[in-house]
């Protein structure tokens, strides 16, 4: 629990200090280096440095190390002389700015969906969990029927019924809210096996006996029961959200092309004579990568734990 | 409960699932903004577009367009296409039979990898179980839409296999069927590694935990060695939750057979339905849903019937 608050935060952290920290600007273009390889860093006597790149022939985007020059890292070089660590994209454009601006994007929208789901779903499960009856099994089967439905058809499909061109903050939002209405079932289904079990303790009906009201015996006794589990899920969701950004934008239906987010840097990127060109401007997908790896290699001892999946129940 | 009375319910609930999607993407369809008949740009009078808009049906009130496409639907007449000019019915069925070729290619790849390996890591605990493992979670962190991209990197690169599309077109018999093969393992592969990642997990998890449990000591207690007690006692048992698994992994391999489909240009239900959509084609969008509801549908029961064959517990309601 505790490491999947701390990956959280980190992740929030790269989403507020990524912008801050590229040393060049999302749609700043050097025209002498489209396509321009990554320039590697050497280190000599004198500190870290970097080998600027000259234009050998604009036509075929070839270039050569210019040895009589030495360039420091891009935030210390004056924009005169770009210094690209991951290389250029098809317009010329620093491929670690443009990631690193994207994951403003990419993980903002993939944070406030993982908000709005676990805030519905917890919201939805509990009171499933607490009502029984009707309710319980309204939610369940909706959150069911849900779930099976395959993601990115609905998604696509939800997306593709709204108005193509809309204003930032409200791709923003139905992005979000299209996420938020696929992934609330899961949590919900958590939350109510786990509030069911829990309504039976002893604990809990000594509180309902002493009189404590339905909203206090759900927010003191049942969900910090859930906690571990929320916290768990939290973690797993914002790769989740990240990848479904990244494939919506990709075919065209998320961040609109101006946007810089990771989703939509690869689409610029995956075509395949981009690709076998310029492999470095795939750095995005690395990056998506990283956050789902970092995120499995450190909670994959607590999903065994907190998942109520098939394979424990044998 | 007995099979067959599970089985029926199964069957009406998976119908009524697959009824309620397919109305659901028509109602959606006609919820788009723009209009088929305005959508080609050619410079069309305002006669042509009314008759375009009539002889596509779309100048009737919704609920007669509905009824009148469920009527269609039960003698497998899902309408025109606006966009290919062609009766939906044959066009959605070309593309089911590819993705369902793409499908079923992967989840029998992923099949054959994840299994094994997963009862090889949840039955042993030295280095070799550790390294599927880590394996396993480096696998899985790359979801279809990351592999789809490498693979066709990969294969753009080295030019071993072609990277994207079904064939290279003018074959015919057998050099057509060699070039099929040649371009089925790249979104195969795309497909199938995520997939398998995930059923090695599970298996390794349900190997570990069938291995801990009384009946295999008992089995070792009767002089039974540790190979044969996990291969015969513990290995049927711990497939039976894995299996039940499956239901839930058909949408899994819908939801990424689309993103293969779009990166490899493989012609199949998800393009389609891409495609339909970007051009507003209402009929073309309904048929796609229509046919996706009831592959879905059928996929989730029959996996559910298998998995309650295979498991009593679950005609029992002892799990779900």
């Amino acid at each position: 629990m505790r490491r999947a608050l701390m990956l959280v935060a980190v992740l929030v952290a790269v989403a507020v200090a990524g912008p801050l920290v590229a040393p060049y600007g999302p749609v700043t273009r050097f025209d002498d280096h489209l396509h321009a390889p990554p320039m590697p860093l050497h280190l000599d006597g004198r500190g870290l440095y970097t080998v600027p790149l000259r234009p050998l022939d604009r036509l075929e985007q070839t270039f050569a190390e210019d040895p009589s020059q030495r360039a420091g890292l891009p935030w210390t070089t004056p924009a005169a002389t770009p210094v690209l660590l991951l290389g250029a994209d098809r317009l010329g454009r620093d491929v670690l700015s443009r990631t690193l601006h994207g994951a403003r994007a990419s993980l903002g929208l993939a944070l406030v969906a993982t908000a709005g789901t676990l805030l519905l779903g917890a919201l939805l499960g509990s009171w499933a969990g607490l009502a029984g009856g009707l309710v319980e099994r309204l939610v369940l089967k909706t959150g069911d029927v849900l779930m099976v439905l395959p993601v990115l058809y609905v998604v696509v499909a939800l997306r593709a019924a709204l108005p193509l061109v809309l204003p930032l903050p409200v791709i923003v939002g139905v992005l979000a809210a299209i996420f938020v209405l696929l992934g609330w079932p899961r949590i919900a289904r958590g939350v109510w096996a786990i509030v069911r079990a829990e309504a039976r303790q002893e604990h809990v009906l000594a509180a309902v006996a002493l009189g404590a009201s339905r909203w206090r015996v759900m927010t003191r006794h049942l969900l910090p029961a859930c906690h571990g589990y929320l916290a768990v899920q939290t973690a797993l969701l914002v790769p989740m959200f990240v990848l479904a950004e990244a494939t919506l934008s990709y075919v065209g239906l998320g961040f609109p092309d101006g946007v810089p987010s990771w989703g939509t840097a690869l689409s610029d990127a995956a075509t395949i004579s981009a690709m076998t060109r310029a492999p470095w401007t795939l750095a995005p997908a690395l990056a998506m990568f990283l956050v789902v790896l970092v995120t499995n290699v450190l909670l994959e001892p607590a999903r065994e734990r907190h998942t109520p999946d098939a394979a424990r129940s044998g | 409960m007995s099979l067959a009375r599970f089985a029926v319910r199964r069957v009406v609930s998976g119908a009524i699932f697959a009824l309620v999607v397919a109305s659901l993407t028509l109602l959606l369809a006609r919820l788009v903004p723009g209009d088929p008949a305005l959508e080609d740009r050619l410079q069309r009078s305002p006669e042509e577009v009314a008759a375009l808009r009539a002889e596509l049906g779309l100048d009737r009130p919704f609920l007669t367009q509905y009824a009148h496409w469920l009527g269609g639907l039960l003698r497998l007449d899902m309408g025109r296409s606006s966009l290919y000019r062609r009766p939906v019915t044959d066009l959605v069925g070309e593309r089911a039979a590819n993705t369902a070729l793409l499908a079923l290619a992967a989840l029998v790849v992923a099949t054959g990898i994840g299994l094994p390996l997963g009862r090889l890591a949840g039955s042993t605990q030295g280095s070799l179980s550790r390294v599927v493992r880590a394996l396993s979670l480096a696998v899985l962190s790359v979801p279809p839409l990351l592999s789809a991209l490498l693979l066709v990197f990969i294969a753009a690169r080295t030019g071993w296999l072609p990277a994207g599309g079904i064939t290279s077109g003018g074959l015919t018999g057998a050099a057509w069927f060699v070039d099929l093969l040649r371009h089925l393992p790249v979104p195969t592969l795309a497909l199938a590694l995520p997939l398998a990642a995930t059923l090695e997990r599970l298996q390794a998890r349900a190997m570990a935990d069938t291995l801990g449990r009384s009946f295999v000591a008992a089995s070792r207690a009767r002089g039974l060695d540790a190979d044969a007690a996990a291969r015969v006692h513990a290995w049927p048992v711990s497939l039976a939750p894995v299996l039940g698994t499956y239901g839930v992994l058909v949408g899994a391999l819908f939801s990424g057979s689309f993103v293969v489909e779009i990166v490899t240009a493989w012609p199949g239900l998800g393009r389609l339905l891409f495609d339909a959509l970007s051009a507003r084609d209402v009929w073309l969008v309904a048929g796609c849903g229509a046919l996706g509801a009831v592959s879905l549908a059928a996929g989730t029961t029959l996996a559910d019937i298998a998995h309650a064959a295979l498991d009593p517990r679950v005609l029992e309601g002892r799990i779900e």
